[in-house]
């Protein structure tokens, strides 16, 4: 070699080894940015408790990053990972299961590795791991490597099985609808109460309105529309037909999901089988309505001879009248203008006579009638015109002043007639003892600023004994020999449920006055 | 017959009962007057006529047996036809015990009615002729001066004049003319239609 040539050789070498040193510091900067990369990975590894894994299949050479180590219960990098130290972390349970997963992807590219099993840790603690997994296979189809994920899904598994313990142990049937009407929930009960599976329902969004009687349907469909409009809680209840064909009443109480920006997510609802408290509340009802049947017959019962006369009073005027027309015609000329008048007579007789057997027929029929709107003031004429004898058997007026006009209230016609049916017996049993002479029992009715009707019945009686006045309209208090002491307390328990109020209070004089106030109907009330 | 001047008194507080009980007793030709209440009736005064009171057993305030009583206490005679809703006993005896001319149920068959009300508007035509009588011979009766009432009295009992006399201490002649006199104010014939008037009016023998 020449010197040119050795000078030459010399610069280059010096120019290599410089190239070299930036490689070098290049290669540093870049084995730092790879170990922050590592770090990071690590780190978010750490983080999301998501291991990764690769799997050399050729040399069964097996790398588990840091993470998986750590979801194993073991010290990153403590010994060196094969196929058969994985397995022996696997929980026994699911071992075979997950042979079966691996073996499965490796024969078959198609066949996705994606299983969930048990870990169990040296120190015998129990983790839940969910793993995915890609298979690379060469050229001829074997397979040679495969990497994956080891995700620790023990939290969220926990959280899931506490929230899905909490909605599938739910003894009423619960669901959620989705926005687009998918069932994305249905509760176990639902079996118990309607015979059907939560699968039933799932398939079938359409099932529950199906299983709803189509007496009820419409009121179910409404309520359906109503319930996805208007946010709040609604409720209804109605009755479905089970698959075994039995009738069972449901309330149904659901309201709107939303998400956080208040996005509709559909509708969560609640489903209680209410079959045996509806029962009970309806034999309730029916034996209560059996009870004041017979309260107003036992009442109608003292009315018996006031109601023979008050039936004779109309019958010997039309006889009367008859026979006096009988007698006008046969005269020359006959008197037509009077036989006229006879017969006008006889037609309003008829009718005073038709109408106490209708107020009685009413008040003695079983059953009981619907709400309706009533005038205070019509329940008060008829019944003084049923009590009306009796009162006079036993020398007493009953007189009236009625409002000029009332506003109606809301109640059952007949229940209002028996309040002041008792009221009046009430008042005519208390005098009964008091001394001879003038004696009245006056019915007063009066409009309270709209608000409430007002009912007074004022007797002129021995009056009520302040100290025990409380008592009054208690089942079986009476101070009377033959009282039962119903009267009084089946008249709270009607004017009650009417909304209304009754109490007692002694008059001045002498006596009591009884009151009873009923809401007045609201407007528009059918 | 004279009925048109009987009147029938109805009180019934039922004004289609007081009504068509009018328009009955009218059809036969009876004049009626209508009351709502005793009270009512007891107002309007006593029945310038033969009457009779055809009364409504139960009735707010004065009852028909109350009017009754009422009516008895104050001397009123009238008679009373009860006519009843819802017949009790006790209040039927109670009203014949005080002198019901009948007592009658509703509805009334309408010739027994009339029937109870004709007889007692008899009844009272006679009690008011019977009336009459007595008081026209307790007119005649009070013109008497003391000596004839005395020798009247003697009269009735049967003696003869001398006896009377004696006991007077008069002469037989002078007895004759007192008797005379009696006779002729007491305007009778004879001493047997003297011995009945006397009767009526419950004389009795005076005492000596």
């Amino acid at each position: 070699m020449d010197g040119d040539d050795r000078q030459k050789t010399h610069d280059e070498l010096l120019a290599e080894l410089e190239t070299l040193r930036r490689r070098l510091a290049k290669a540093k900067v870049a084995a730092a940015q790879l170990k922050q990369v590592e770090e990071a990975l690590q780190e978010a590894q750490r983080l999301a408790h998501l291991g990764s894994w690769d799997w050399n299949i050729v040399t069964n050479d097996l790398s588990w990053s840091d993470e998986v180590y750590r979801i194993f219960g073991l010290t990153p990098q403590e010994f060196g990972a094969t196929y058969d130290a994985f397995l022996e972390s696997v929980h026994p349970d699911d071992r075979q299961a997950v042979r079966d997963a691996v073996d499965a992807s490796l024969a078959d590219a198609a066949v996705p590795y994606s299983i969930e099993h048990g870990v169990v840790r040296p120190d015998g603690s129990e983790r839940v791991v969910h793993e995915r997994g890609e298979v690379t296979f060469d050229g001829d189809g074997r397979p040679v490597r495969m990497i994956g994920t080891v995700h620790d899904v023990t939290e969220l598994r926990e959280a899931e099985f506490r929230y899905r313990t909490v909605a599938d142990f739910t003894y009423d049937w619960e669901y959620w609808r989705s926005a687009d009407g998918r069932l994305l929930y249905v509760s176990p009960s639902c079996e118990r109460i309607s015979g059907y599976k939560p699968e039933a329902f799932v398939d079938d969004p359409d099932l529950m309105g199906e299983l709803v009687l189509p007496e009820d349907r419409e009121m179910w469909e409404a309520h359906r529309r109503e319930a996805e409009r208007a946010l709040g809680i609604h409720e209804i209840q109605f009755r479905i037909r089970r698959r075994d064909g039995d009738v069972r009443w449901l309330e149904h109480v659901c309201r709107p999901v939303t998400a956080g920006g208040g996005r509709f997510l559909g509708v969560r609802a609640s489903n209680r089988d209410v079959t045996v408290r509806r029962q009970t509340a309806v034999e309730a009802a029916r034996l209560r309505q059996q009870l004041l049947h017979s309260a107003r017959v036992a009442a109608m019962g003292e009315l018996a001879a006031s109601l023979a006369h008050e039936l004779t009073q109309p019958l010997a005027a039309i006889l009367s009248n008859a026979q006096a027309a009988l007698r006008l015609m046969a005269t020359q000329p006959p008197d037509i203008e009077e036989v006229r008048a006879s017969l006008v007579d006889i037609v309003d007789d008829d009718k005073r006579a038709a109408d106490v057997i209708k107020a009685t027929r009413t008040l003695l029929k079983g059953g009981e009638s619907d709400y309706a709107l009533v005038d205070a003031n019509d329940v008060v004429r008829q019944v003084a015109a049923l009590t009306r004898g009796e009162a006079l058997a036993r020398d007493i007026a009953i007189n009236l002043e009625l409002a000029a006009h009332l506003p109606p209230v809301w109640g059952n016609r007949v229940q209002l007639q028996q309040v002041v049916l008792n009221l009046l017996l009430n008042g005519l049993e208390v005098m009964g003892e008091g001394e001879r002479g003038f004696r009245e029992i006056v019915v007063r009715t009066s409009d309270q600023r709209g608000k409430n009707v007002l009912v007074a019945v004022r007797d002129s009686g021995p009056g009520v004994d302040v100290a025990h006045a409380n008592l009054l309209f208690e089942t079986f208090y009476t101070t009377k020999e033959e009282g039962l002491g119903m009267g009084l307390a089946i008249n709270r328990s009607i004017v009650e449920r009417h909304g209304g109020r009754i109490w007692a209070e002694n008059n001045a004089d002498r006596g009591a006055t009884f009151y009873v106030t009923l809401p007045v109907a609201e407007r528009g009330a059918k | 017959m004279k009925e048109a001047e009987s009147t029938v008194f109805v009180v019934d507080d039922d004004p289609s009962v007081r009504a068509s009980l009018g328009r009955l007793f009218k059809s036969v030709g009876l004049a009626v007057e209508a009351f709502a209440s005793g009270r009512e009736f007891l107002e309007r005064g006593p029945a310038e006529g033969p009457a009779c009171l055809v009364l409504d057993v139960r009735m707010p305030e004065l009852s028909g047996l109350d009017l009754q009583e009422e009516l008895s206490r104050s001397g009123v005679a009238i008679p009373v036809v009860f006519i009843t809703g819802h017949g009790s006993v006790s209040a039927s005896v109670r009203a014949m015990k005080a002198g019901a001319a009948d007592f009658l149920e509703k509805p009334v068959d309408e010739q027994q009615l009339l029937d109870v009300v004709y007889y007692a508007l008899e009844k009272d035509r006679r009690a008011r002729r019977e009336r009459d009588e007595i008081a026209e011979l307790r007119g005649s009766l009070a013109s008497l001066t003391p000596r004839e009432r005395e020798v009247l009295g003697h009269v009735v009992a049967g003696r003869p004049n001398k006896q009377i006399a004696a006991e007077l201490g008069t002469s037989e002649k002078t007895v004759k003319v007192h008797r005379a006199r009696v006779m002729e104010k007491m305007k009778v014939a004879s001493l047997a239609e003297l011995a009945r008037l006397a009767e009526k009016l419950h004389l009795s023998r005076p005492e000596v």
